[in-house]
């Protein structure tokens, strides 16, 4: 049994090798694609929709809402970055429960990679909204003296980000493996349930995350409650 | 630890080409479909909303309307009614003033009536005087009465004031001595003679007499010198007896109309 997708090899084409993670992240990205593509062909503008339609109209306002909930702007700006973390963390973990399937977010190449993502994201979106200097300021903020602080601050959130949710994950799987050889019956399938619950609250927790450190980017310092969610 | 640089990449290049198809295979099309739907509803709110508003503005004006309406109707009916009042007063007037007018004719009528059976009533006495006179003159010898009228006539110059016959005089001076005589009856030469005579005596000497018949006169004898005349007939009477009967016929007519307005005022 392997603990990390990266250790399974798919296939191997001279020096490179395709494995698990990428093999498997392939597989979500083509599902939620083909299934967004498939969906998306027909729209109805009327109140008449389909049931599909009406899925994913319900997911993107959710979505929508969670956004403006935290950064208090215009969602549509930060939808599809924030809105692409969320369902491919949370479509990742959700099919955890077919067998044969390793979570990609499992690997902490693909958190890592997520996270890296995410901090470039930040300034992207930071100096986007603000100009490069607005943005850069408020890494000396309240005092000159704070910017190694604020430098390592951004850094260790990001390895934080990138660490919480493969450990979860992972753990998850190994927890998983540990009780299979402990005690094979019932009992992994209850661990495995609530490594479903707890792979929906990380895909929650890491996009509402990331919102959040971009809403600080994106915002100026009106309030300090905008510091205190700043982790 | 040895790490997989190029799982690390793949995987960051995995996120950014999902990134890509989700935005242009999900976001944006639901995105843009949501957006659509609820300009459409607003739009349609909006639409709703301004129709009520019309609506509203138009049953604000129909009410205004009928309120004008009831106000129009209401000073018509008191037209009407301030009209028919006026108008039963006319006609009421109309009446008494139609009553009044064919009273006045009745009365007119009446006193046609009275005047017209004044004047038959005067024709027919003259006439009846006339002809009993005439018989009777007739039957009482011509010749007597024809004198005897002729010395009346005479007496009456005679007995003329002293002032009348020198008015007289000076008359039959002026109109050149001319003295016309009207009779009822053809006068023959004695009396003649004695109708000149007496004039010549009491009036004046140079007299010239014309003597000429009428039958208006019915019986008598007239004199008369450039407009005043001396005379003595049965028509003079006959005029005080037409007096005295349009006298008694008015006392009748009154007795009448005064007992009419008795009958009606009872």
């Amino acid at each position: 049994m392997n603990i990390s997708p990266d250790s399974i090899v798919i296939l191997t084409i001279g020096p490179f090798t395709l494995n698990g993670t990428i093999f498997f992240t392939w597989i979500v990205m083509a599902l939620i694609t083909g299934v967004s593509w498939m969906i998306t062909r027909k729209l109805s503008v009327e109140p008449d929709i389909s049931r599909w339609q009406n899925l994913l109209e319900s997911i993107v306002s959710i979505l929508r809402n969670q956004i403006r909930d935290i950064t208090r702007q215009d969602p549509d700006h930060y939808l599809e970055f924030v809105g692409t973390l969320f369902l491919f963390i949370s479509i990742s973990n959700l099919m955890a429960f077919i067998p044969g399937y390793q979570p990609p977010t499992g690997s902490i190449y693909t958190t890592a990679g997520l996270a890296l993502s995410v901090f470039f994201a930040v300034p992207y979106f930071g100096i986007r909204k603000r100009g490069l200097t607005d943005y850069l300021k408020h890494y000396i903020k309240p005092v000159i003296f704070m910017l190694p602080f604020n430098i390592i601050g951004e850094l260790s959130r990001t390895l934080a980000m990138a660490v919480r949710l493969f450990g979860n994950i992972m753990s998850g799987t190994m927890i998983v493996a540990i009780l299979l050889s402990i005690a094979p019956l019932f009992v992994p399938i209850v661990m495995e349930l609530l490594g479903l619950l707890i792979g929906q609250i990380q895909a929650y927790i890491f996009a509402v995350l990331a919102t959040v450190y971009i809403a600080s980017a994106t915002r100026a310092y009106q309030s300090k409650e905008n510091n205190v969610e700043e982790e | 630890m040895n790490i997989d640089w190029i799982t690390l990449a793949a995987q960051i290049i995995n996120f950014l080409i999902l990134l890509a198809l989700l935005k242009k295979f999900l976001f944006d099309r639901i995105v843009k479909v949501m957006d659509e739907r609820e300009q459409r509803i607003a739009d349609r709110l909006q639409e709703a909303r301004s129709k009520k508003d019309e609506a509203d503005k138009e049953l604000q004006q129909y009410q205004q309307k009928n309120e004008d309406f009831e106000q129009k109707r209401r000073v018509l009916m008191e037209e009407a009614k301030n009209e028919s009042e006026q108008q039963k007063k006319e006609l009421i007037q109309e009446a008494r003033n139609e009553v009044d007018s064919m009273r006045s004719i009745w009365h007119r009528s009446i006193e046609n009536e009275k005047e017209s059976f004044l004047k038959d009533l005067r024709r027919r006495s003259g006439e009846e005087v006339y002809s009993v006179a005439r018989r009777v003159l007739k039957d009482l010898s011509d010749k007597r009465i024809e004198e005897q009228i002729i010395s009346i006539f005479a007496d009456r110059l005679k007995n003329l004031g002293s002032d009348e016959k020198k008015e007289l005089n000076e008359m039959i001076q002026k109109s050149n001595n001319d003295v016309g005589i009207t009779t009822s009856f053809e006068v023959n030469n004695d009396l003649q003679k004695k109708i000149d005579s007496a004039i010549k005596e009491h009036i004046s000497d140079e007299a010239k007499v014309e003597y000429r018949t009428s039958e208006k006169l019915i019986c008598g004898i007239e004199m008369r010198v450039d407009g005043k005349k001396v005379a003595w007939n049965i028509d003079s009477y006959l005029d005080a007896l037409e007096a005295s009967f349009q006298n008694l016929i008015s006392k009748e007519v009154k007795k009448t109309e005064t007992n009419k307005k008795k009958e009606k005022s009872a």
